[in-house]
């Protein structure tokens, strides 16, 4: 097996690019469990509870939503996960816990995804 | 080359892909949403050996026929098509400008990376927006090249096998 210089320089870049993506400065203030559901952000309560969605819920601000999906997402300690969904492959509740500023649990085909939310860099 | 057999040997290589791809499915890995990208081998051997156009040929065939086989079409086929496209147009370029000073690794890294660039922008564009902020984008990359290095190892070893270059009649 031969390997080229070139092979190599490419293989650094892309692992440089990805590796400054991962390690980017975040900020640990300010953080929030935001829910993207069909294009509308809503942020949720950090106290422990487990949400249906099939069912009406309330925000930070205490305003009411339904957005009528078949998935449950629990929260505890401000950390969630997403106990059952409805979707195919089940990636969202394979991801199990989103812990720190930036974790991200995505369901595509229900197009939900919930996000810790923190300040990024000088924001 | 016989005008008969190339496409007799694009035709049994977009089957294999379309296999591969519909079968990359089952192949349990450690993280969520990762797949090895072996589809996108046999679309690395026709560009190794045949004219471009038929490797535009094959990609096309297999970026609409593996959502098809494998379910959830038009979720799959928005977020793989356009990738599929930007993937093979990364391949190309890596392909043509440097030919003769690299090998299957950089294409193979480069398509991996351009597909998954791709669909992590067109899920925020079309899906969730906000999704490019997040963690997952740097991880999925990371994994994206460590695939690709996997595909562009399998590639160089198959385009350097007598069997296969036998087969479209190369002498290397």
């Amino acid at each position: 097996m031969k390997f080229k210089i070139v092979d190599v320089i490419f293989v650094l870049v892309f692992l440089s690019i990805s590796l400054l993506i991962i390690f980017r400065p975040i900020q640990n203030s300010d953080r929030r469990l935001t829910l993207l559901a069909d294009n509308i952000e809503i942020t949720l309560p950090t106290n422990d509870k487990v949400y249906n969605f099939r069912l009406d819920f309330y925000d930070i601000y205490g305003t009411k939503h339904n957005i009528n999906k078949q998935m449950l997402l629990e929260i505890s300690d401000s950390n969630a996960r997403m106990l059952e969904s409805s979707c195919q492959d089940k990636i969202c509740v394979k991801t199990l816990w989103a812990k720190s500023c930036g974790d991200i649990i995505v369901c595509m085909p229900n197009q939900l995804a919930l996000l810790i939310n923190c300040k990024i860099g000088d924001e | 080359m016989s005008h008969i057999k190339l496409p007799v040997l694009i035709g049994l290589l977009t089957s294999l892909s379309v296999v591969l791809g519909v079968l990359e499915n089952f192949i349990p890995l450690p993280l969520p949403a990762i797949r090895l990208g072996l589809a996108n081998l046999p679309i690395m051997i026709i560009l190794f050996f045949a004219p471009v156009r038929y490797a535009v040929l094959l990609m096309l065939l297999k970026s609409i026929l593996v959502p098809i086989f494998s379910g959830n079409f038009i979720f799959k086929i928005s977020l793989g098509f356009p990738s599929t496209v930007m993937a093979f147009i990364g391949m190309v370029i890596v392909f043509k400008l440097l030919k003769s000073r690299t090998t299957a690794i950089s294409i193979g890294v480069t398509a991996a990376f351009f597909h998954m660039l791709t669909q992590l922008v067109v899920a925020d564009f079309l899906y969730i927006h906000g999704i490019m902020t997040t963690n997952i984008v740097g991880i999925l990359l990371l994994i994206a090249t460590v695939t690709g290095v996997l595909t562009g190892v399998f590639t160089n070893v198959l385009v350097n096998n007598k069997v296969i270059t036998s087969l479209f009649d190369v002498q290397r």
